[in-house]
């Protein structure tokens, strides 16, 4: 797994460096567009994590051009930029993501994991949140490595919790995750599936709260 | 500048026409007054003349003749700047002496002895005629016989022209005097206001202090006054900026010299306790000083000046998703945040980034002050014309006396820990300026309750 790291600050570009080769990924790194695209020239990378304003040449500059030899693999945008068109002019040049300095590096590693394991085609296939696993393939549930039982309606509902594990999810989100399979579905009938899946998730370390007028959140 | 109008040339010139105005209507009546007395006297004069005249008509052996000789009437003619005239005719028109086409009388019943005066013409020339019927004995019957006499205009001209110029001339002296009077009269006036521009011009910059409004007249004192005002206004937001700077400083510092002697300390350090003690110090300071560094950015994006794009957007979309990206964090200290709406849609103008921003402040704040296990609701409700954003805790309050301050930037409550910077409500108050609307604290039961109020819609100046 190839990174190429594109950062003109030195201390950040050593501390992103350091972080992700203690995580095990190849790392290239340069402070200037212009290195950064001739290293693009010679070789492939996996990952392209890009500082928009770099000294000397505009780092929406250089993902044109990688862009326009490039359209699969993955770039992730740092900057101190936060106004909206930078946004969407990075976004809209094909950034894949976009974190505004300063950020966590716990963050900063999520994204990298995410944009790498959607560029490999392989869209996690296992989701798993404290002793409860997910198998998006096999659409099975275990919990502490035993089977779970549950129908394809609250797999939907407990999936589309567990993709946003920690963050709200709203009624309409759930009821879109499960409205596939044949009909509409109602805000009422949400609340039925949570309350079947509470129960069947009583001796597990994890819990579905009710988030009072806005959803409801997974939480360890 | 000397395009700009000069209030004196102005006021002298409205003062101007007018004057001049009624000088030409005053003129063109004295004319035609003076015209009429000067007719008046010399008609009379003409009056005598066919008088004396007529005193000389008699009846010889039945024939009217004029007695006098011609000499006599030669004498009736001479007039030193007039050409005069006479006819006599008798009572069968036919012509007893003078001029034989002066024009008859237009009145044909004249008492006997009464003058008539008409205009005419004789020889080409413009006349004024006086006509008179004489009786006349004529042995054993009365006979009226017509005295006409007649004289050019040019001595009544005369008499009026100069009968005008009389009265004109002293007039056009009266309205130039009181021109001049006016026009030195407001320099005078407007001296105050030279004072004013000699006393602003002289200050420093910095001199912020009121202008000395006694002495100035009245319509002066008005303006001087509006300017102290515009001054004292100047002058609070000025020591508000300077506050705000100091205050930036101080807080921008402190944290940096927070990690500069953490970063010092763990270098010095061989032992990886006191190393990773000295690391967790560093980063703490430097997420406060993260904390401050996007505050201050986010009240600079706030202020008016800065042009913050606005669509039409939803208030309860822009409420429930902040909202929900605040849950986790509350979670954190177990608090309950939950989310009311009365209404599907809330449509406004408005920036959804900044109302974002300002929503995701009073929940920071919320959270910030609000014990563990405590409860926030974020609720969204219409008010006649107005979307009502309330965020309500049942935390420890906001003490009456901090109740003004708590909008001020960097004003912290007293209780407060260690983070937070001072800014979040001053932001919160900025973009609800920007959006036109305002933000209250409203007294509650139990913890804080803060109100935002945004019209659904308002013209933006110069639009229709």
């Amino acid at each position: 797994m190839k990174l190429l790291l594109v950062e003109d600050d030195a201390v950040l570009r050593d501390g992103l460096t350091l972080s992700l080769q203690q995580a095990g990924y190849a790392v290239d790194s340069t402070a200037s567009g212009i290195d950064a695209n001739h290293i693009l020239s010679m070789q492939d990378c996996d990952l392209l994590i890009l500082d928009l304003g770099l000294q000397g040449r505009d780092g929406l500059e250089v993902l044109g051009k990688f862009r326009s030899h490039n359209k699969s693999t993955p770039v992730l945008i740092i900057t101190a930029r936060d106004s909206v068109t930078d946004r969407v002019s990075g976004l809209d040049l094909g950034a894949d993501d976009y974190l505004t300095k300063p950020f966590d590096l716990a963050e900063f590693e999520a994204r990298v994991r995410a944009l790498l394991r959607r560029s490999l085609g392989a869209p996690g296939n296992q989701l798993s949140v404290g002793n409860l696993r997910l198998d998006l393939n096999g659409r099975r549930a275990y919990l502490g490595g035993a089977p779970l039982e549950l129908s394809a309606r609250e797999l939907g509902v407990l999936e589309a919790l567990m993709l946003r594990a920690g963050q709200v999810v709203n009624k309409d989100q759930l009821a879109d995750r499960i409205t596939t399979l044949d009909g509409e579905i109602g805000a009422n009938a949400i609340e039925v599936y949570v309350h079947r899946l509470r129960k069947k998730l009583e001796r597990s370390s994890i819990s579905i709260r009710t988030i009072r007028g806005l959803g409801y959140l997974l939480e360890k | 500048m000397p395009h700009a109008t000069s209030l004196r040339r102005q006021l002298v010139s409205w003062l101007l026409a007018p004057l001049l105005a009624i000088w030409f209507i005053g003129g063109i009546m004295s004319y035609f007054i003076a015209v009429g007395f000067a007719d008046l006297a010399h008609d009379r004069a003409l009056f005598d003349s066919a008088l004396t005249l007529a005193s000389q008509v008699k009846s010889e052996n039945g024939a009217i003749v004029v007695s006098a000789p011609d000499t006599a009437l030669k004498m009736i003619a001479i007039d030193p700047y007039d050409k005069v005239f006479f006819r006599v005719t008798d009572p069968d028109h036919r012509l007893v002496a003078g001029l034989a086409d002066m024009p008859a009388p237009p009145e044909t019943d004249i008492l006997p002895e009464m003058p008539s005066y008409h205009d005419g013409k004789v020889e080409g020339r413009r006349v004024r005629i006086a006509s008179l019927f004489h009786t006349v004995h004529a042995g054993t019957k009365d006979v009226l016989v017509l005295v006409q006499v007649a004289e050019t205009l040019k001595k009544r001209r005369v008499l009026a022209s100069e009968i005008l110029a009389g009265i004109v001339l002293p007039q056009l002296l009266l309205i130039s005097l009181a021109l001049a009077i006016g026009w030195f009269g407001i320099r005078h006036g407007l001296s105050s206001l030279d004072r004013i521009q000699r006393e602003v011009r002289s200050r420093s910059h910095l001199d912020l202090s009121p202008l000395q409004e006694e002495n100035a007249p009245r319509e002066v004192g008005v303006l001087i006054h509006a300017l102290n005002e515009l001054l004292g206004r100047l002058q609070s937001a000025m020591s508000a900026q300077a506050r705000f700077i100091a205050n930036a400083a101080h807080q921008l510092r402190t944290p940096l010299a927070g990690i500069k002697t953490q970063a010092e300390v763990a270098l010095r350090q061989s032992d990886p306790a006191l190393i990773r003690h000295a690391l967790q110090q560093l980063q703490a300071s430097n997420d406060r000083t993260i904390h401050l560094v996007n505050q201050l950015l986010a009240l600079a994006r706030a202020e008016p000046g800065w042009e913050a794009p606005m669509t039409q957007v939803d208030m309860v979309a822009i409420a429930s998703e902040a909202t929900g990206e605040w849950v986790p964090v509350a979670l954190k200290k177990n608090i309950d945040l939950g989310f009311e709406t009365a209404i599907e849609i809330g449509r406004l103008p408005g920036n959804a980034l900044l109302l974002r921003e300002m929503l995701g402040n009073l929940l920071d704040n919320a959270i910030r002050y609000t014990q563990t296990g405590g409860e926030i609701t974020v609720r969204v409700a219409r008010l006649e014309s107005l979307l009502i954003l309330t965020v309500e805790d049942n935390g420890p309050g906001i003490p009456p006396a901090e109740r003004d301050l708590v909008f001020e930037r960097f004003h912290r409550a007293a209780q407060a820990q260690e983070d937070g910077c001072g800014l979040g409500l001053a932001i919160v108050r900025e973009i609800a300026h920007l959006h036109h609307g305002e933000v209250f604290l409203v007294d509650s039961a139990r913890g804080a309750l803060f109100e935002v109020r945004l019209p659904e819609a308002h013209q933006p100046p110069g639009a229709q």
